[in-house]
């Protein structure tokens, strides 16, 4: 491959390109499941990597450093399992190129840049404390059961309808507005019949506002109306409430939901 | 099913209201396991008094996150929550407010405690 193609290709085909400000005082140990490799680094050393074993790197030098992960066969397409939580990085690429995962962690990567858009299909996802993590939960791809990106304030409010599979949705403390939380729980509420998981639960609270409304039983009035023998939630927190409730008995699995609106209670 | 809502170790019908945080809820198929665990009932009350044990019912700071346990059909979750937070949980769950769970475990490990309990923590 050309030099020019690597500049802007993002690296070959079959490998990832990991960034990261590890040195000499900090581990770049990220662990790699699914198929053995080789991680090559820009100091000129190599690690050969069992599946599923943790490595463990140090850098002479401070600064930006790479390190290349080419798999031993099988490709990328291998690969089920990444957990590079913690390992300073600045940069992933080629990740969009593994068809599917069962875990990925990039959790605790302050100055991460990455789109949620390029993260691939993954049963768990951590995220959590990442700045630059960036764009909206609709971009999360169809087959998430446990997601967590709280703490990731450039995480965007989106729906969700299409995370059928979802079970443990922890989006808190994101500093959502009270219409980006509201736009998160009219999309779950207008796909209730579609989630799959007996008991899923999200936590859209902390510092992200309240939802419009009030989470309260139903009555007549701002928050509920009666249509015939159908309660119809009017408000965010209605919906909330019948997320938990299941008011009018469609038989959907309920929700156990976390938001702001509670009070240190006496 | 019926719950329980307990405030300082009194019991009363739950609600169905919002659990905020400092709240604990119990199912009542929870509370039968809990009961017969410690004993009997005031047993298990006093320790959910916590005013003189050793794991104080502290108000959350509003920068900090709790560590609750949420319980439903015997699998149990440990779900974050601020002090502004409150929880909405389909009927018959239980909501573990930190502190009374601690108290709760006592000197018992965590694993011990749910396993003995015959529960089971989620995936």
């Amino acid at each position: 491959m050309s030099l020019r193609g690597r500049r802007h290709g993002g690296g070959r085909k079959n490998e990832l390109v990991f960034l990261t400000t590890c040195g000499p005082a900090t581990t770049f140990d990220p662990t790699i499941t699914g198929v053995a490799g080789t991680w090559f680094f820009d100091d000129g050393s190599t690690i050969a990597a069992a599946s599923g074993v943790e490595i463990s790197k140090t850098f002479a030098t401070e600064g930006l450093h790479r390190a290349v992960y080419r798999p031993a066969s099988g490709g990328l397409a291998a690969i089920t399992q990444i957990d590079a939580n913690t390992d300073l990085l600045t940069s992933v690429r080629g990740i969009e190129k593994i068809p599917a995962l069962t875990y990925l962690s990039f959790s605790v990567n302050a100055n991460l840049i990455i789109s949620l858009s390029s993260i691939p299909p993954t049963t768990t996802l951590y995220a959590r404390d990442c700045n630059y993590i960036s764009g909206p939960l609709s971009q999360l791809k169809d087959g998430c059961q446990t997601v967590h990106l709280y703490r990731s304030p450039s995480v965007l409010p989106g729906s969700i309808s299409h995370l059928t599979t979802i079970r443990d949705l922890r989006v808190y403390t994101l500093g959502w507005p009270v219409a980006g939380v509201d736009m998160v729980i009219d999309s779950m509420w207008a796909a209730r019949a579609n989630y799959t998981w007996a008991t899923p639960a999200l936590q859209i609270g902390g510092d992200n506002k309240a939802p419009t409304g009030n989470v309260t039983a139903p009555v007549e009035g701002a928050d509920w109306h009666q249509d015939g023998a159908t309660w119809v939630p009017l408000t965010a927190g209605a919906k909330i409430y019948d997320l938990a409730k299941d008011v009018n008995g469609e038989g959907f699995n309920k929700w156990t939901i976390t938001y702001t609106g509670g009070s240190i209670a006496p | 099913m019926k719950s329980k809502k307990l405030s300082s170790g009194s019991p009363k019908d739950d609600d169905g209201k919002p659990i905020k945080a400092g709240e604990s809820v119990f199912s009542d198929s929870l509370w039968g396991k809990l009961k017969a665990k410690e004993g009997t009932e005031a047993k298990l009350k006093s320790k959910l008094k916590v005013k003189s044990e050793k794991v104080k019912k502290a108000a959350l700071k509003a920068s900090e996150v709790g560590r609750d346990v949420l319980e439903i059909g015997g699998i149990i979750t440990f779900i974050e929550r601020a002090a502004t937070d409150a929880t909405i949980t389909p009927d018959g769950a239980s909501l573990i407010y930190e502190a009374d769970w601690k108290n709760l475990l006592g000197e018992q490990s965590e694993a011990d405690y749910i396993t003995a309990l015959g529960l089971k923590v989620g995936e």
